[in-house]
């Protein structure tokens, strides 16, 4: 099997608009999964059995229902409400249903992982939730959840690869169709796997200088 | 009125009829106490006889069964109904309250005098400046200026008693409630954190304190109080409760208390 780079040179416009598209949805879906996961997490420990159980709800529903069909209800079940959005729109809400669930579980196992003891001082204390939340809670659990965050960004990031399946311009859908072009499958997936792997590198380089940052004195 | 009466010290803490139940088991069976301002009550017993829960009701920590009454200062802590309780209300009440508890529980992401100011920040009682001059006369007080920069983690488990009691005083409550603070410690960092509560207590400090030492609660205590499965059985001064106990449970538990002293 012989490896073309001119070829490779040849589609690299199309293949560097799909990393692109690729990048974005990824910064979308992170950017948009870390509140909603943290307040999910948050409403399951608050102790206020609606909330609780609203939060719980959501996490075992979406999490027992395969991407791709909420990525399909997304793309084609939206415009049947009435409701018409651009294929990188309808992913990046799906995706971000579906990642919203299963990090809001990885923050919450970090949440869990404080001492009941300083949720006691910060009452007795008479501390407001918030400031708790955000004084107390937030810097200790941060450490704890820095691994599991970043795993699930890693993952995430190769979850944007479905949307190729809902007419997403994407990395892995630009690939496909440049091997459909000319049947070379080595020079377009082996472009689209390195471009995840730095991508997914970088994202260990930026774990470990978060890591380091939040750590506990 | 008479005299007695006019030279009474004022009521701090009165507890009327403080229940608390897990499920269906009982572990308080109906508290009367009162405490005047100033006293310090040495609550003592066995592990299991509802000491520390009763603590931890009086700043609502446990919720007690519908029905108990604290007030402190005369003013009702929580409500007589849990269900109608307000949460903001609670906080407001507690900061009347300090609690120090037998793990420190000092926030480990803040220096020690951070974790003194936190409350009084909180609560926004006066400018960031005031508040830590504030928190650093509290270090002072209990011996740790200069280690007002520290973690937790990088203070020995007495200094980190020590600046959770300043902690807990930094909102100038009314009482103080410390739950079996020196049972962590190593028999050597006992001694520093009982000079501080000593000097409080010499300061007219109102202090409950669940405390298994017994020189203590005789040599600072005003009071003492035994209690055995959820019920207080001696209630009195340290001299009469320790030295000549009423009830057998008192004799065997001082007994064995004094021996491993």
């Amino acid at each position: 099997m012989s490896f073309d780079p001119q070829i490779l040179a040849a589609y690299l416009p199309e293949l560097w608009k799909g990393l692109r598209v690729t990048l974005w949805l990824f910064l979308a879906i992170m950017g948009l999964c870390t509140p909603i996961a943290l307040a999910i997490a948050l409403a399951r420990i608050s102790g206020r059995p609606w909330l609780a159980w609203a939060a719980a709800t959501y996490v075992n529903v979406i999490r027992s229902i395969p991407l791709l069909v909420i990525l399909f209800f997304t793309f084609y079940g939206l415009p049947v409400a009435g409701i018409y959005v651009s294929p990188f729109t309808a992913a990046m809400i799906g995706l971000t249903v579906c990642t919203s669930a299963y990090l809001a579980e990885d923050l919450r196992a970090g949440l869990m992982a404080i001492p009941r003891g300083q949720y006691e001082a910060a009452a007795a204390m008479g501390l407001p939730p918030g400031r708790f939340v955000a004084r107390v809670l937030i810097p200790q659990a941060l450490p704890v959840m820095c691994a599991p965050y970043f795993t699930r960004a890693i993952v995430s990031l190769k979850a944007t690869s479905i949307a190729s399946m809902v007419a997403v311009g994407e990395l892995t859908s630009e690939s496909m169709a440049a091997l459909t072009e000319t049947y070379r499958a080595a020079e377009f997936l082996g472009f689209a796997a390195v471009s995840y792997l730095v991508i997914s590198s970088l994202l260990a380089l930026l774990q470990a200088a978060v890591q380091r940052a939040v750590r506990l004195p | 009125m008479s005299d007695a009466t006019l030279q009474q010290p004022p009521t701090m803490l009165e507890l009327i009829g403080l229940r608390k139940s897990y499920g269906q088991k009982l572990v308080l069976k109906g508290i009367d106490l009162r405490v005047p301002k100033g006293q310090v009550v040495s609550l003592i017993g066995s592990s299991g006889s509802g000491k520390s829960t009763l603590l931890r009701c009086i700043n609502y920590l446990e919720t007690p069964d519908a029905g108990s009454a604290i007030k402190v200062d005369g003013q009702q802590i929580g409500s007589d109904d849990p269900r109608n309780l307000s949460m903001r209300a609670l906080r407001r009440q507690r900061t009347e309250i300090g609690m120090v508890f037998q793990h420190f529980n000092l926030f480990p992401n803040m220096t020690a005098l951070d974790n003194v100011c936190e409350a009084p920040l909180a609560h926004r009682r006066g400018s960031k400046a005031e508040i830590q001059a504030q928190a650093m006369a509290l270090l002072e007080r209990v011996g740790l200026a200069e280690r007002a920069g520290h973690y937790p983690s990088q203070l020995s488990g007495g200094q980190q008693q020590r600046v959770a009691i300043a902690r807990a005083l930094a909102m100038k409550p009314k009482l103080m409630l410390f739950d079996e603070v020196t049972s962590a410690l190593d028999p050597e960092l006992v001694d520093e954190v009982l000079k501080v509560m000593r000097a409080l207590a010499e300061d007219g400090m109102t202090m409950i304190v669940v405390t298994h030492e017994m020189a203590f609660a005789e040599d600072v205590g005003d009071r003492v109080i035994f209690m055995a499965d959820g019920a207080i059985l001696e209630d009195g001064n340290p001299a009469e409760v320790m030295r000549a106990p009423k009830a057998e449970r008192t004799r065997t538990f001082l007994s064995r208390a004094l021996r491993t002293r």
